[in-house]
């Protein structure tokens, strides 16, 4: 009798377990820049993806089937991550896609999603661009660009550091970094003694930096992505002089920028989507934590983060859908109002992000320290005056 | 009629026709609404909108706002700044998420804080020009706008919200066309509506109105409603000849009267009922209504016909009916109605609505004969019947008041009822009368119950009178109380036999207490005494302590319990006993004699024994003593009697010695009876000296004794004559037994004699009977020869009867004389007493 049950048991196993493993995987395609300029952010997304499609897998996949995440390379190139994204629709037949990394891709494919009616979580990128044209469905994960700098101008009203330089890549996020500081910094009353754009790919920034050493700006705020942050820091190291804060976007929250610049590295802010932090304690942050560092021996970046946010946030949507139907999956997301390892997730009629927000980091001695909000500050900020305090 | 399918075949005009109508109406009155509603839509959402969105923008700026001031960071220039940058931030958001065109500017300054894509002269143009808090329109590149002007004071910020109405536009446009639409298609329908009318419904109703008017029912042939209209017509045409003749069957057949008068009071038309009733007059339309209701010549003086043609009113009256002989047989009553024309409204005629009543007339007049005879009653009763109303005012008093009273009606109608009673009787009235009203309240109260009172009575003479109430209260059709229904009777003298009584009892305590006599009162049940008088202590020496609570057997008071038993039994059976003598025992063990009398008494409804005993034991030593002296006295009396028989005895020897000496045979004779009278004497001696009682005789013993004495000493064959004595056995005084004993010698011995001569065979017969009380008779009888026809037994010299009639008056007797069958003397007489009579 006990046999027959346990044989009985064993057969339903297979069968539920044949129904889920059997069926045809629900199958999610994305694209990152695993080559190319943006391979860093873009490596650690993938991370992000592959850490969230094993944890949604191990929790019996979505409504019954299996995911898979379809992660192809870019070459951090918008036209190929377009087209890439149309044959993943037409051909490979995904069920849904998320975003790619960086905004500027992002905004290449978002006529392919438009016209294939999927719904897009952007998870890599923030441009205020993207939800100003007019695109529906789309929707970010993260604060848009445009506020990344914020706290970093809040810190400055309050350290009487009244003028700064604002110089920014060509990209369309970047140039929304720098849109947005500018504006804010005259909400704050601060003063813009110079705001410059330079093109992307730029590896020579000696002019440029001497052009805001006689600005007479305090403070420095560079725009773009790993390469700029790194190679201007080295500039003015190179012309020997020191503002009283250097702020890059993207780049410095990266372990890379405190391998490749040593301890040139120390002092620079930047903005942050998320960072280990024991007050930081969304749900599945801590989690999240462990299983990327026990997966890949190394600690996460918020491009990590957000990645896995973004699947999460996708999965969210799926069960409270009870569907995969794109359209049905739009306007739960619309009106969705949950948590993710970042923060609070929720987002205007366009699709902008607008509930969470990013913490600003420095580099103090090789360590990366959360320094606003005060909060949940790690560490007080430093605001280096003189060169031999180094 | 057509069936049911037809019916519905049919209804498609009677359907369509009516909601074509509606239809048309209801678009008109849609199209309309749906325009004003727009209209409204656009002035009243788009305020509503920018309404909320500035109050909403200046929450933002107020939470801020306080935020600083919470965190105590006023005059905090750079924490100011951030602040304000802040809150710029939170209104683009807000500004982005609500679609909305939001500008902030610094009033100080003038300063553009926030704005996007609106001119910057507009924007002080609205600042300047438009008031604050109002809704304004403005054009900018071409494009309308509502603008929402609002100022932010303490940090002098002007916020100006516009909302572009273009959007609303369109939506106009196209209502707009959906308007112009409809109203096309309106107009066309109702075109299309007065054709459809004209041809489907006009002309086919011209035709059949036609036909009506010409008194034919219509028959339309074409559209399908109108041919079930044209059928229906013709059929209410056909079937109003039947309805009138129901009518009239209806008419007719009301059992009371109808009839109906034009405006001249002429009969226009009478149902049945009215003709039978007059049918002595009959033909009666056309004729005056007077002449053939009232037999008059001109109209009655108040006639309610009259009445309702002048005013148009309904008149009602009651007249009499008029019958064959011009006589009124019965009464009327009459309701009359106005009778108008259905189109004009004018008075046409009246309409007489006539009931005969004459046995309700009747019966209402047996009524009053009644009410007048209850009167009657009331007013003759001896008793005072009266009622009051709630407010114990009189309303009625029986004349009877005077006889009890002295007061006459009116005066006593005018007196207030504090005034015709004491105040203790006036205090109970009042108090018993509030009781009732308390007990109206109650609803399981009993309506019909009766109260009784007793109430003392003023007299017109000033003296009191006292009075039994009986009361009950009157009450209308409802049941609610609205009066005292009561009867007062005369109960003075009952009150005076009652006073008697409680002194008749208290002298019965007196005696009780004080009689010598003992007196004790035992309950029956348990034989416990009750009570006792002070004889009864005195007499057995028990204090009262010793006996109340106990029975006569607790305290051995009975010597003798047959004595007991005796009282007892005679207590159980005749409820008393008399006379009882028995020994009694004291308290100190003494036994004394008591007469005792007891009998059962009911004291507070339980039965219990009155006993009273009267201490004898002297009495009866007296009486022991002379029962002594008697007893020497009745032998003293019999040996009188004895010496007194045998001296009779000697008499009568000698004088039988002496008669056989005499030769003459008469003489001897004579010795002979004087002889048997004196034995007749002494047999009653020697009956008194051998009886136990010296005053009386068996009577029936010494007449037996005395006639055979008689026979033996007439020596009388016994074959040839026979002595039957029928005598009942009783005791006779001797005063009576004598004179009686005499008599029956003297007719026996006469009947001896003379009644059986010639050796004639015969019975000489004696009867002695008690007819009452004490009263004797006595007969005497033979069936011998008989009396003489002329002798006269009071007349008559012979000794023997003259003796007998002497007798017979000592006696105070009657004598009858029966001379039919032989001869015999009825003697009648009462038992004879009086002492120191005797003949002797």
């Amino acid at each position: 009798m006990l046999k027959r049950c346990f044989l009985s048991i064993f057969i339903l196993a297979v069968l539920m377990g044949g129904t889920a493993l059997g069926a045809e995987p629900v199958r999610i395609g994305v694209t990152l820049g695993l080559t190319g300029k943006y391979k860093q952010m873009s490596d650690m997304q993938m991370k992000g993806y592959r850490l969230w499609e094993g944890q949604v897998n191990s929790r019996g996949g979505l409504l019954g089937r299996r995911v898979e995440v379809l992660i192809k390379d870019d070459e951090s190139d918008g036209p190929t991550a377009a087209n890439l994204y149309e044959r993943m629709i037409a051909a490979d037949k995904v069920d849904h896609i998320l975003g790619p990394y960086s905004s500027s891709i992002t905004n290449a494919i978002l006529p392919v999603a438009s016209r294939h009616g999927y719904p897009l979580l952007v998870g890599g990128a923030s441009s205020n661009r993207l939800w100003k044209q007019g695109y529906q469905n789309v929707f970010g994960v993260y604060t848009p660009a445009s506020r990344y700098a914020v706290g970093f101008l809040e810190m400055l009203v309050m350290s009487d550091i009244g003028k700064l330089a604002v110089v920014s890549a060509d990209d369309s996020f970047s140039i929304s970094i720098s849109e947005g500081t500018v504006k804010w910094a005259g909400r704050y009353g601060l003063d813009v003694a110079l705001t410059r754009n330079f093109k992307k790919g730029t590896e020579a920034f000696g002019e440029l930096v001497e052009e805001m050493r006689q600005s007479g700006a305090q403070a420095l705020i560079v725009c773009g992505h790993f390469q700029e942050s790194v190679a201007v820091r080295e500039a003015i190291s190179s012309a020997g002089w020191q503002p009283l804060a250097y702020f890059a976007s993207v780049g410095p929250v990266l372990e890379d920028y405190m391998n490749q610049l040593g301890e040139l590295a120390d002092f620079t802010f930047s903005s942050s989507q998320w960072e280990p932090h024991p007050d930081l304690d969304f749900p599945g942050s801590k989690e999240f934590l462990r299983d990327f560092e026990a997966a890949y021996h190394k600690a996460p970046s918020y491009h990590a983060a957000t990645a896995f946010a973004a699947g999460s946030i996708l999965e969210k949507a799926i069960i409270k859908a009870g569907t995969l139907d794109r359209k049905r999956v739009s306007e739960v997301l619309y009106g969705l109002d949950t948590m993710s390892l970042i923060g609070r997730f929720g987002v205007d009629r366009t699709g902008m992000q607008i509930r969470q927000f990013p913490v600003i980091i420095q580099w103090q001695k090789g360590r990366k320290e959360i320094v606003w909000p005060k909060e949940l500050r790690t560490a007080d900020p430093v605001f280096v005056e003189d060169p031999d305090a180094r | 009629m057509p069936g049911s399918s037809e019916f519905f075949k049919r209804l498609g005009f009677r359907t369509l026709f009516p909601v074509i109508i509606l239809v048309a109406l209801v678009g008109v009155a849609l199209n309309t609404f749906v325009l004003q509603f727009i209209n409204e839509f656009e002035f009243s959402s788009i305020k509503e909108d920018l309404q909320w969105s500035s109050r909403f923008s200046q929450s933002i700026i107020n939470k801020h706002y306080y935020d600083l001031i919470q965190l105590g960071s006023m005059g905090d220039e750079r924490r100011e700044r951030i602040a304000k940058g802040n809150a710029l931030g939170e209104l683009e958001d807000f500004m982005r998420q609500k679609n909305l065109h939001l500008v902030v500017l610094d009033d100080p300054t003038d300063r553009v804080l926030l704005n996007e894509n609106i001119p910057e002269h507009i924007v002080f143009g609205v600042e300047r020009g438009s008031e604050e808090n109002v809704v304004n329109r403005v054009a900018i590149g071409g494009r309308d706008y509502f603008s929402y002007h609002v100022h932010f004071s303490p940090w002098n910020w002007h916020i100006i919200l516009f909302q572009d109405v273009q959007s609303y536009g369109a939506l106009m446009d196209k209502v707009g066309r959906a308007h112009m639409a409809t109203s096309v298609i309106l107009v066309m329908l109702a075109i299309l509506l007065y054709w459809s009318l004209r041809v489907n419904v006009s002309r086919p109703i011209k035709r059949i109105i036609s036909a009506v008017q010409r008194g034919k029912p219509p028959r339309y042939q074409g559209i399908r409603e109108f041919e079930y209209l044209s059928e229906s017509i013709a059929e209410m045409m056909n079937s109003l000849e039947e309805r009138e003749g129901f009518l009239a069957n209806v008419f007719n057949s009301i059992q009371d009267g109808i009839s109906i008068l034009d405006t001249d009071m002429r009969i226009v038309r009478v149902n049945r009922t009215m003709e039978k009733w007059y049918e002595h007059m009959s033909p009666l339309v056309g004729r005056k209504c007077y002449e053939i209701y009232h037999n008059r010549d001109r109209e009655c003086d108040h006639c309610p016909s009259r009445e309702t043609l002048d005013l148009g009113t309904i008149s009602f009256g009651v007249v009499p009916r008029i019958g064959p002989s011009g006589d009124s047989t019965g009464w009327l009553e009459l309701f009359t109605f106005p009778m108008l024309d259905t189109n004009t409204g004018q008075l046409t005629g009246v309409i007489e609505y006539v009931r005969d009543i004459t046995e309700r007339i009747r019966a209402e007049e047996q009524l009053r004969d009644s009410e007048r005879r209850y009167r009657l009653l009331a007013d003759n009763v001896t008793d005072i019947i009266w009622t009051m109303d709630m407010n114990l005012q009189w309303t009625y008093i029986s004349p009877s008041v005077i006889r009890m009273r002295g007061y006459t009606v009116e005066e006593m109608m005018t007196r207030k009822l504090e005034d015709v009673v004491t105040p203790e009787s006036y205090s109970l009235a009042r108090q018993t009368f509030g009781e009732e009203i308390a007990r109206e309240e109650d609803p399981g109260a009993d309506p019909d119950r009766v109260r009784s009172l007793e109430l003392e009575f003023y007299r017109k003479d000033g003296g009191t009178v006292w009075g039994e109430i009986t009361a009950s209260l009157l009450r209308d059709e409802n049941g609610k109380a609205v009066g005292i229904l009561g009867v007062t009777r005369d109960i003075t003298k009952r009150k005076e036999t009652e006073q008697a009584l409680r002194e008749s009892e208290e002298r019965f305590r007196t005696a009780f207490r004080t009689s010598p006599d003992s007196i004790n009162i035992n309950r029956i049940d348990d034989g416990v005494y009750v009570d006792i008088n002070e004889g009864f202590t005195a007499i057995s020496g028990y204090t009262r302590e010793d006996v109340i609570g106990r029975s006569s057997l607790d305290l051995g008071i009975w010597v003798n319990m047959e004595d007991r038993e005796k009282l007892v039994e005679n207590l159980r059976k005749h409820g008393k006993m008399e006379n009882l003598e028995a020994p009694f025992r004291m308290k100190d063990g003494t036994v004394l004699h008591g007469l005792m009398s007891a009998k059962i008494m009911n004291i507070h409804g339980e039965p219990h024994i009155l006993s009273i005993t009267r201490d004898i034991t002297e009495l009866k030593r007296a009486q022991d003593k002379l029962r002594d002296s008697l007893g020497e006295k009745s032998i003293l009396l019999k040996e009188i009697h004895h010496r007194v028989k045998n001296n009779l005895q000697v008499i009568s020897g000698l004088l039988n010695l002496q008669a056989h000496h005499i030769k003459d045979g008469e003489t001897r004779e004579v010795y002979k009876e004087s002889q048997n009278r004196v034995i007749t004497m002494a047999l009653i001696h020697e009956e008194l000296y051998q009886a136990r009682d010296l005053a009386q005789v068996d009577f029936a013993a010494y007449i037996q004794n005395l006639a055979s004495n008689l026979f033996i000493s007439y020596g009388v064959k016994q074959e040839l004559i026979q002595l039957a004595l029928e005598t009942e056995h009783f005791q006779m005084v001797v005063d009576t037994a004598i004179p009686c004993g005499l008599i029956v010698n003297e007719l026996i011995s006469n009947s001896l004699k003379h009644a059986f001569p010639d050796n004639r065979e015969g019975t000489i017969r004696v009867d002695f009977r008690q007819t009452g009380d004490r009263m004797f008779q006595l007969i005497v009888s033979d069936d011998g020869i008989g009396l003489p026809e002329d002798m006269d037994v009071r007349q008559t010299r012979t000794l023997g009867l003259q003796l007998v009639t002497l007798l017979i008056d000592q006696l105070g007797a009657t004598l009858e004389v029966a001379r039919e069958e032989g001869t015999e003397f009825r003697i009648s007489f009462q038992e004879y007493f009086e002492a120191g009579t005797m003949l002797y």
